[in-house]
This record gives C-alpha cells, structure tokens and sequence, in this order.
C-alpha cells in the first residue's frame, strides 16, 4: 500500500473534457505532490481518447469508474445506475459516442483499471479511493442523502478512516463524529449545476493534526470545448450545461435539495 | 421447489408503516387493502417512531420511508417528519389528499431545517379525472392534484407516482402526466410509474397470482439479490417488523418484534417476488421507456 503525505489532489468524472483535465494536470502539481483520478474517464464530452491518452502520458493513477468498466469491457451501457428513462436515452447517447471513439487500445487500458485504491496517510490513515461507493461503482453519494450513521457503516465495512469518491458530480466533504472524513471530489467533466462554468477537484491535505480536505474551482476553456463538442455532433442539452453551468440531463437521480439548487 | 433465499445486505431504508392499514381512500388496486376503518394494525405513537429510529440508527440506516395507509391520517405527522429529518433523509408516500396548506407549511419548514432531502411522492393513477377517480375513488384527482400544486408552492419537488397495470405504452404515458402537471405551472415534473402488485385488494380485480409466478434461484442469480427491496429494507408496523411493504398482509412476511431480528435472509416464496423480480420493487421507471427529444 502506497504512502502519501502532505497534500494530494484528488478528481473524477473527467466525461471527456480534456482541456479541464490538461488545466488540472497544470494547476494541481502546484499544490499537491500526488494526483489520483477517481475514475469515469468518459461520457459526452468531445474526442475520448484525448483524455485516455493525456492520462496514459502523465501516469495518473487511476480507479475505474462504472463508465469506464463498461467501454473496457465493451457492456452495452453506461451502467449510471439510472432510472429515468429521460436519463437514460442521453446516457445511452453518450455512451455510444463514447464507445465508438474509443481505440481499441484504450478500451483495454480502462478495462485494467483497479475498483479501488488505498493508501496510507502519514499517522497510519487508512484512505480509500472509489469511484461511487466502496460497495458499488455505480452507487451515488449525495450531500443530502447521506446521514452520518450510513456513512459511518460504509466506512466501517470498508475499513477506512478516509473515503474519497465522485460519481455524482458535484462536491462535499463530512467529517463524522468520530473524526472520520468522507469526501466527494466532484467532477472536472461538467460543472456542478449551480450557473457557473467552473469545475471542481478536491485536495486532501494530510498536513495537520488530522485529515482535511478543500474544493479547487478549476476554470478552462468551455468556450472551446462547447465548440468542439457541437463539431462532433454531440447532443445539444450536453452543450448547453458545458455553457451555461446548469444541468439538463440526468437530473432524475437528484434527490430534491441538490435539485432545487438547479434550474431543470 | 424450494424458493430461494434473498440475503440481507444491512439496512439502508426503513420503511414505516406510520398510520397501519388506514387510509381515507379504498383504491382498487391497494397492494395492502388499506382503506377507511381498517384497524388490522393500528398506528404508531411519536415514540415508538423514535425508538425505531434510534435502532435504524444503530444499524447505520440510510433513509426513511414512510407508508401507509395515508401518513397524514396521523395526527402527529408533521412532528414525527421533523424527528426523522433531524437525523435522516425521508420520503413520505401519500395519496395527496390531506395536504392542507398548514401541513404543508410545517414539512416546508422540517425541510428547511435539515440538511436532508425530504421527498414527497403523491399518487395519481392516471393523467384524466375520469380514470383515475374510477381506481382512486371520486374527488380523489382534483384534491391530490391540489396537494401536488401545494407543495409546488412550498418549493417541494413532489414526485407523482402512478401504477401501471398493463403493458401500456410507458412514453406516451410519461408525457401525458408530464404535459398535466407542466399546465398545473409545476416547474420540474418527476413522475414515476409502479407495477401492480396482485395482493390485497388487486388480488380480487385480477385473481392474485398462480404457482408458475415464483421467483427460482436461476433467476435470482440473474438479476441479483441487491435488486430486490428486501436485500436493504425492513417495514416497521405496529405489529413488529416485516420484510417489506408488500407482504404485510402475510403472516409469513413477518420478521420478528425488533428490527434485529429482522436482519435475516428470507425466503422469495410469494408470487409478488416475481413482479418485484420482473418491475423492481422500488419505483423503477420501464428501462425501455426512451422518449425522443
Ligand atoms: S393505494 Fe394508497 S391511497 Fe389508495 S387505498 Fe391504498 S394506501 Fe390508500
Ligand atoms: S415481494 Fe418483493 S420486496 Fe417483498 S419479499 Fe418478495 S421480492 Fe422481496
């Protein structure tokens, strides 16, 4: 198990949008001496395996997300865990660019990728990186559906002090009354569907007296990625969220105090 | 044939059956044959809700789930909500008919006051008055849907769940329900559909279910226990603790007096289990349900 100290920067859900994920891989190092990515490599963004190979290249490690499962194990769907069938047709479309734009190379890369990844913090932390949940990659931690006991049990089952995940998109951190830390990291692939462009990433900071963690907002260049996703045909509402930092698809699966921050 | 036995996996939903079997309604498919004085299982107190909840708590519950009957037949509702949001998150099930502009008011502000998601689901069997009053009794369309537009007002998100009995055409459907409920101004429309369950009342409109609906171990291994509600939930009631919402008119859905006891595998024996097995006994919309742009 891999030690780690100081500060590490932790993100997800990358959707394809490799010009946040070259602005991470600049801003990041700055502050943070280790990067992890927390899985979902693919979705609607523009040209996969841009992001697949940025990845390969800088030798991030990685925890495969539920996306990233199913196009390296060439599944027939995203698994998202949806139940909306709204949702699910914009998951499918997605899932299909995807899937056709990924190399053949790549989509053995990301079938290699590992469920989870634990490390060691400098008090003997133990800290586990998933993608939706230690239980299921595609299990959705939100803010307002995660009451400390449930927390507590998932890190308890899991045998953990710290757990990192992302898989919903949008960022949160809790520490439970024993002091545990659960961390949601967000997405650097859309915006967090609160008006603004800007992404998010999380810094895990091991400095001091106990583990802390803090959000990033992370600007790019949207402009450019809306642009190239139109070019590549991508479906409109996909578009519009990379624009206007609002959500409107996969909207189902919010329960209703993350949903009434948004505009759909 | 010997039914398989669906493991528990631990308790992420409590449901409780806060107001027993009684309810203002009678509808023609009531999986659990509530209705105006069913006394089988009487209600529960603000206590005996609070002890639940400090055993849900104790077993690292994840949400509350609360049923009935119509939940808003108690008079301690809008306490009992606030007890529950003060330490989870909760979805109440209602028919939406007793959603006074006070009640609604006090959930508004349990809601406010918690750092959890309180969802609302208010059942509606169809998008026309006509049908729907036929399943849900006369008066039953306009006073719920008076209810969704109060908690629209209230900022509440209500989710408008429906019943499916045949193999309708689950799109067209969904934009019926859709395009009635954007003419009522509400702003996000959620709406869900249910399958039957041919227990209870429904059991005498369709004759119940015959000896092939029985779900095997072959399929179990298919879909995977966590699927199933009974693989993460348990239904509190007066009468003790039961395997979920759909059996608990069968003695043999019974699970013990304490939510403990309850933590135990059980037998898929019930030919509800296949329709769970087929539907999801959750609230999954169809899958194949893709609407176009
Ligand atoms: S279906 Fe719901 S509203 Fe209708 S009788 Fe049963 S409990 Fe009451
Ligand atoms: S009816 Fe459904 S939820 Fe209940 S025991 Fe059978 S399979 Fe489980």
């Amino acid at each position: 198990m891999d030690e780690v100290s100081g500060r590490v920067a932790l993100f997800g859900g990358v959707y394809n949008n490799h010009l946040a994920l070259a602005a991470l891989l600049d801003d990041a190092p700055s502050r943070a001496s280790e990067i992890f990515c927390l899985g979902d490599v693919g979705a609607f963004g523009p040209h996969p395996d841009h992001s697949v190979e940025i990845l390969r290249k800088a030798a991030i490690s990685i925890v495969q997300g539920n996306y990233d499962r199913s196009v390296g194990m060439r599944r027939g769907d995203c698994a998202c865990g949806y139940t909306d069938p709204r949702d699910n047709h914009f998951a499918a479309l997605s899932y299909a660019y995807t899937f056709r734009k990924t190399s053949e190379r790549n989509k053995d890369f990301l079938a290699t990728l590992p469920d989870e990844i634990r490390l060691r913090g400098p008090r003997g932390e133990r800290i586990l990186l998933c993608h939706g949940s230690p239980r299921r990659q595609n299990e959705f931690l939100w803010e307002s559906l995660s009451p400390d006991p449930f927390l507590a049990r998932l890190l308890d089952d899991a045998r953990c002090d710290v757990l990192a995940v992302t898989h919903t998109g949008i960022p949160w951190k809790r520490r439970l009354p024993d002091g545990r830390l659960v961390i949601n990291v967000g997405a650097i692939g859309r915006p967090a569907n609160d008006g603004q462009t800007h992404v998010w990433y999380a810094i895990l900071d091991l400095s001091g007296e106990e583990p802390d963690a803090s959000f990033i907002p992370l600007r790019y260049d949207h402009e450019r990625l809306a642009s190239e996703m139109r070019a590549e045909k991508i479906a409109e509402p996909f578009v519009q969220t990379i624009e206007t930092g609002w959500w409107t698809t996969c909207l189902e699966v919010l329960p209703s105090k993350e949903r009434a921050c948004g505009r759909y | 044939m010997t039914a398989p036995n669906c493991p528990f996996h631990g308790l992420d939903s409590l449901w409780i059956q806060v107001a027993g079997l009684s309810c203002n309604l009678r509808c023609a498919h009531c999986f659990n044959a509530s209705g105006p004085g069913n006394r089988e299982m009487p209600a529960l107190s603000r206590d005996d809700v609070r002890t639940l909840l400090d055993e849900a708590e104790a077993a690292g519950v994840r949400d509350v789930v609360f049923t009935g009957g119509e939940p808003f037949l108690h008079p301690e509702m809008a306490e009992i909500v606030g007890d529950t949001l003060g330490r989870f998150p909760a979805t109440i099930l209602t028919n939406g008919t007793l959603l006074t502009d006070r009640i609604v008011e006090r959930l508004a502000n349990a809601a406010r006051d918690s750092r959890y998601s309180l969802e609302i689901r208010v059942s509606l069997d169809a998008s026309s008055e006509e049908e729907n009053d036929r399943i849900r009794g006369k008066g039953s369309y306009g006073k719920a849907l008076a209810g969704v537009a109060r908690l629209e007002k209230a900022s509440f998100l209500p989710i408008v769940t429906a019943v499916q009995f045949g193999e309708e055409d689950a799109p067209a459907a969904l934009e019926e329900f859709e395009r009635l409920l954007s003419a009522r101004e509400i702003r996000k429309p959620r709406v869900k559909f249910l399958p039957a369950f041919r227990v209870g009342r429904e059991e005498e409109r369709s004759g119940g279910y015959g000896e092939g609906d029985r779900i095997t171990a072959e399929m179990l291994e298919l879909l995977g226990p966590e699927q199933l509600l009974c693989s993460t939930a348990r239904v509190a009631t007066s009468r003790g603790i039961w395997v979920c919402p759909i059996l608990v008119n069968e003695q043999g859905g019974r699970m013990g007096d304490t939510l403990e006891e309850s933590f135990r595998p059980f037998p898929l024996s019930y030919g509800a289990c296949a329709t769970c097995f087929r539907h999801g006994a959750v609230c999954a919309n169809a899958a194949t349900a893709v609407r176009e742009e």
